[in-house]
């Protein structure tokens, strides 16, 4: 769970045409040490962005009269606060076309509130160290035999180098930075959203077989980087003290 | 069965038929009327002439008679002369010699040395006894003057040849619009707007081809309007599961209970369910085709499905091609009939092949799962349509998968098609002409 007691108060502001949705993400994130305001339309939302100072926008695409995707455009062409997206048409197609026109996230309806929390953090943290290089001390990520250099971004085997394209460099580096715990596609995106513009669900299914081809010693029974049925991947980094 | 014939050939059968029956019939009334009575006549001239030549012939003196034959050469086209052997009559069917016989009899009631023949030349020869000597004629068939069969013949000919032509034209003319509104409904079945058909030709035919406009027209207002109402519903049946979901999960933080995840369960299986039906409903939607290497397209689609089921996947490619297609769909298609395959075959191998013949592609997806009886095949294809739950080694999937796989191949005039595989387990085909 996020603390942003520490900063000041971050304000977010929802734009949904479904009030009773509002207001249960209005709650939780001020549960969750939010300030948030709310708008059902977009003439709600210009009225809210006029008076107030927003840091992150949580954005229907269906809405009553302008609909999302033009006050994306018009947001982003105001150098706005960035935007995540929720809709009820998640299709990969949709998503695409969202991220490209500019959204910092995408999140499909429905979704839990644990996962709104986590992208809107994830969100924020992006905003407020954009430009700052990666916050990691090391240099390095191992598992097993390999060494991950965030330096010069290379795979190394002792002496051996494995060639990794920028895709598989990224993905691998997300999941060793996220050792150990179920990963979904989704989560996977958002948390790649960091490093690329527009992954998509079936580009990380390749990247994984192909990064599975270069890293396990057997591609059919994958030891680092698992299958877990119907929910997402998994790596399991086995020696992770060894650092 | 009944073999069918087209309407095609029965309207051409008909239409000839008619038209020989009357030229048989007319055919018949010339000869009996005009060509056996000018043959008769014609004969008749002939058996006078050379009587009256022979009379005249034997009349004259030695040197009056080559004069007489030189003129009778010239004139008529006959060389007469006299002979003391006896003509061998061949078996001739011309048909002129009869008449000239039956004339020259006329003539000679007590002559027993008629003799007629013809060769294959178109000489003929005739022979009498004329006053105790016999004569002897030759003469090419052109002096007959006339030539009645020949006229006959031709009339015929040309007559089987109008018919012929005229037969194919009437038939076609016929069974053409209706072949163009065969191929509009086959598009509309296949859910593409069918081109306005042309409101021409025959008045019933102008009449069909506006029923069938404002029809298609109506369809595919029809269509339009269900797919947005699909949309819609799923928007709308979203908004409450996406209140569920917050509040769930608002909840589960509050106090556990595994009631909270079976019901997390089934908010996310009504949430997949919508999103195949609106998957379906887009399936109706012709996406544009570009040209695709087919080999990196599966290359991914492998790679991607292998990701879920290490090692359990083999691509083999035929031969390297370039299709035109439309990559989002058939990647779709693959997509699930590979994934049924995983699902569906306990452990097996799946084994995915690309072939080419001609302009022909050959996409097969197959497994050595416990596969599908027979009589239940027919069935797959159908929305929701699940068998027996021995076959489901788990739930997922919303039962619209192969539905799904198949309105897209419809839409996009691909052929997709499910069987049994030799030895076990199931076999399936994308079949794409290009």
């Amino acid at each position: 769970m996020e603390n942003n007691l520490s900063d000041a108060l971050k304000h977010i502001l929802i734009t949904d045409d479904d009030p009773d949705l509002r207001e249960l993400m209005s709650d939780y994130l001020s549960n969750s040490g939010y300030k948030v305001s709310s708008a059902g339309d977009g003439s709600a939302m210009r009225a809210v962005l006029a008076e107030q100072a927003i840091d992150l926008i949580i954005l229907d695409l269906m809405l009553p009269g302008e609909d999302g995707l033009s006050l994306l455009r018009w947001t982003r062409a105001q150098n706005g606060p960035p935007i995540i997206i929720v809709s009820a048409r998640g299709d990969e197609t949709d998503r695409i076309v969202g991220l490209e026109m500019g959204a910092d996230d995408y999140l499909a309806k429905p979704f839990s509130p644990r996962e709104l929390l986590a992208r809107v953090g994830a969100v924020l943290r992006r905003s407020q160290t954009h430009e700052s290089t990666p916050k990691s001390d090391t240099f390095t990520l191992s598992f097993g035999p390999f060494l991950l250099h965030l330096d010069n971004h290379t795979l190394t085997s002792g002496a051996d180098e494995v060639s990794l394209t920028a895709g598989e460099y990224n993905l691998l580096r997300v999941f060793l930075e996220h050792p150990n715990q179920v990963l979904s596609r989704d989560h996977l995106i958002s948390l790649l959203k960091g490093y690329e513009r527009s992954p998509y669900d079936r580009s990380i299914d390749i990247r994984v077989t192909r990064l599975r081809r270069k890293i396990e010693p057997q591609t059919s029974k994958p030891i680092y980087l698992r299958t877990v049925w119907g929910e997402g991947y998994l790596f399991a980094t086995g020696t992770k003290d060894v650092v | 069965m009944k073999r069918k014939y087209s309407l095609f050939s029965r309207t051409a059968a008909t239409v000839a038929t008619g038209l020989i029956i009357f030229q048989l019939i007319s055919i018949l009334a010339i000869a009996m009327n005009i060509v056996f009575p000018l043959a008769q006549r014609s004969a008749d001239d002939l058996a006078a002439l050379l009587i009256l030549s022979s009379q005249t012939w034997q009349a004259s003196s030695e040197q009056n008679q080559q004069e007489f034959a030189l003129h009778l050469l010239n004139k008529h086209g006959l060389k007469i002369s006299s002979t003391t052997h006896p003509l061998q009559e061949n078996q001739s069917n011309y048909p002129y010699l009869y008449f000239l016989r039956t004339a020259l009899n006329s003539y000679l009631p007590e002559s027993k040395h008629l003799q007629l023949t013809g060769n294959a030349n178109n000489n003929f020869q005739v022979e009498f006894l004329h006053r105790g000597k016999i004569i002897h004629f030759d003469f090419h068939k052109s002096i007959l003057g006339p030539k009645p069969v020949t006229a006959l013949a031709w009339t015929l000919f040309a007559g089987f040849l109008a018919t012929l032509i005229i037969a194919g034209l009437l038939a076609r003319r016929i069974t053409a619009p209706i072949s163009r509104l065969v191929k509009a409904v086959r598009r509309i079945g296949q859910g593409e707007q069918a081109a306005e058909l042309p409101e021409t030709g025959g008045s019933e035919l102008t009449e069909l081809a506006q029923a069938f406009n404002q029809t298609s027209q109506q369809l595919h207002a029809r269509r339009e309007n269900q797919t947005v109402l699909l949309a819609g519903i799923s928007h709308d049946l979203r908004s409450p599961l996406a209140r569920m979901k917050m509040a769930l999960g608002i909840l589960a933080e509050q106090q556990s209970s595994p009631m909270i995840h079976k019901m997390e369960r089934d908010i996310a299986e009504m949430d997949a369910l919508i999103g195949s039906q609106l998957e379906l409903a887009k399936a109706q939607e012709q996406e544009l085709t570009k040209a695709t290497h087919i080999n990196p397209l599966l290359n991914d689609l492998i790679d991607g499905a292998e990701a879920r089921e290490p090692g359990r996947l083999t691509l083999r490619i035929g031969s390297q091609c370039t299709i035109n297609i439309a990559q989002v769909s058939l990647r779709r298609c693959l997509d699930n009939l590979i994934n049924n395959a995983l699902r569906y075959s306990g452990q097996s191998l799946v084994e995915v092949t690309c072939k080419q013949y001609h302009s022909t592609t050959y996409l097969n997806v197959r497994d050595r799962g416990p596969g599908i009886p027979e009589q239940l095949i027919d069935n797959i294809f159908r929305p929701f349509y699940r068998i027996e739950s021995s076959r489901n080694r788990s739930t997922g999937g919303s039962g619209l998968g192969l539905a799904i796989t198949r309105q897209l191949a419809e839409t996009h005039g691909w052929q997709v098609a499910i069987k049994p595989r030799r030895g076990g387990g199931v076999s399936a085909w994308i079949i794409i002409k290009n």
